[in-house]
């Protein structure tokens, strides 16, 4: 039965199962799952919670959330078992207060919003996102159009690299190169 | 463009990344993180290592217990399962016309952010309430302000949120998190042209020193509570 989660790509075996379980409610594999990390979950959560109950409650609470939201875990953010991790270090950053008249209105996902579909990135104040993108405009009209286009769609729209490469049917490679020139050419104005 | 230059020492990063900081201290090193891809790929880093731990535990048995919790997992649906409902987010926080991005962390939860009252030399305050024996505010410093000199008697954290403060050791972009103690005394201001918004952590009083401030020292339990 574990065949799926063996050595070497373990992660992308853990990956898999997540996948399933999100897109058919596999329960075989959950079955393949749940063995693979709630005994482990529990001999860690053990060392965590004096109280065997409360060590239980981490466990369900996160092979729970496992269960019902594996859709939520994205391949390219992380490993897989860095995600089930950060699931089960925020059920327990608020089981550690429960029942230690220690009520806290701050929950573990307020501080590591990973079960939501939100985007990290940088805060710029949209005054200075404006002064950046227009500063940022003057330099690009002065690249040669084949390689003003490449930096617009990944700099001003947030395209990907692959993405521009499909789009405009370009080697990925080509794309990469006109970005690095690219670039090189604005560094060198900004310089000056 | 300046940069972040004081960020949480590792040891902080690796409690925050374990969820074993208090809930005040994790709110200001999770904004610090909104601010700084440094730091945030640290704590990924962290993370990364804990999950191998989490891979590498030795595995308990597969007890009655264990084996029941997956047979009654299985049972659940999206339907059976109520969810809390997800909460309004207020991306901001707003002080007279002013609006500045709220730290993530306080965005489901802006009825804990107290009204803003003044303070005196054109500074303002709004209270987060107790999220544990530390005192969080968000302090408003407006152009060409100061706030009198003063020491700590315990540790005060710093997190610049929107402009740039100065001190008599330097000047302090978004995203600096700046800690402070008992041996530091500073008068932190604001330039001429530039108002600035931080968010502070502090677990004991502020101690003033400087001459007609230095009356307020009764008071700074009020001043800063
Ligand atoms: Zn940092």
């Amino acid at each position: 039965m574990a065949t799926q989660v063996s050595q070497p790509n373990k992660d992308d075996g853990i990956a898999l199962l997540l996948a399933n379980i999100a897109s058919k409610q596999c329960k075989r594999s959950y079955d393949t799952l749940f063995r693979e990390v709630a005994p482990r979950l529990l001999n860690l959560a053990r060392k965590q919670f004096v109280d065997e109950s409360l060590a239980l409650e981490m466990v369900q609470e996160t092979m729970l959330k496992l269960w019902l939201k594996a859709g939520l875990y994205d391949a390219s953010k992380g490993n897989a078992m860095t995600w089930i991790f950060s699931v089960s270090r925020n059920v327990k950053f608020d089981l550690m207060r429960k029942g230690k008249h220690q009520q806290s209105w701050v929950q573990g996902d307020d501080l590591w919003p990973i079960l939501t579909e939100e985007e990290d990135s940088d805060k710029i104040s949209s005054e200075d996102q404006e002064l950046v993108s227009n500063e940022l405009k003057e330099l690009i009209e002065r690249l040669p159009e084949e390689q003003a286009d490449i930096v617009r769609r990944v700099y001003l729209h947030g395209e990907s690299q692959q993405q521009v490469s499909e789009i405009l049917n370009l080697p990925l490679g080509t794309v990469k190169s006109r970005l690095r020139l690219a670039l090189k050419k604005m560094k060198e104005v900004l310089d000056d | 463009m300046t940069s972040i230059q004081f960020h949480p020492v590792e040891e902080t990063l690796n409690l925050y990344a374990a969820g074993q900081l208090d809930p005040a201290m994790s709110i200001m090193v999770s904004a610090h993180l909104e601010y700084c891809t440094e730091c945030r790929q640290r704590v990924h880093a962290i993370e990364q290592k804990m999950a191998a731990q989490l891979e590498d535990t030795q595995p308990a048995a597969m007890s009655n217990d264990l084996d029941s919790m997956l047979q009654m997992i299985m049972q659940q649906s999206a339907e059976t399962v109520i969810e809390p409902s997800q909460p309004r987010l207020q991306e901001e926080i707003s002080l007279g016309d002013k609006r500045f991005p709220l730290p993530r962390a306080l965005q489901a939860h802006p009825q804990h952010i107290g009204p803003w009252g003044r303070l005196p030399g054109k500074i303002q305050r709004a209270r987060v309430d107790a999220v544990s024996d530390s005192k969080m505010n968000f302090i408003y410093m407006d152009q060409d302000s100061a706030l009198p000199e003063h020491t700590h008697q315990g540790q005060e954290i710093t997190l610049v949120l929107a402009g740039t403060f100065i001190d008599d050791a330097g000047s302090y972009v978004p995203g600096d998190f700046i800690i402070q103690n008992t041996e530091n005394k500073h008068t932190p201001r604001t330039a001429a042209n530039q108002d600035c918004l931080c968010l502070t952590l502090l677990d004991a009083p502020l101690h003033f020193t400087s001459g007609l401030a230095s009356l307020l020292n009764p008071f700074s339990q009020l001043f800063f509570k």
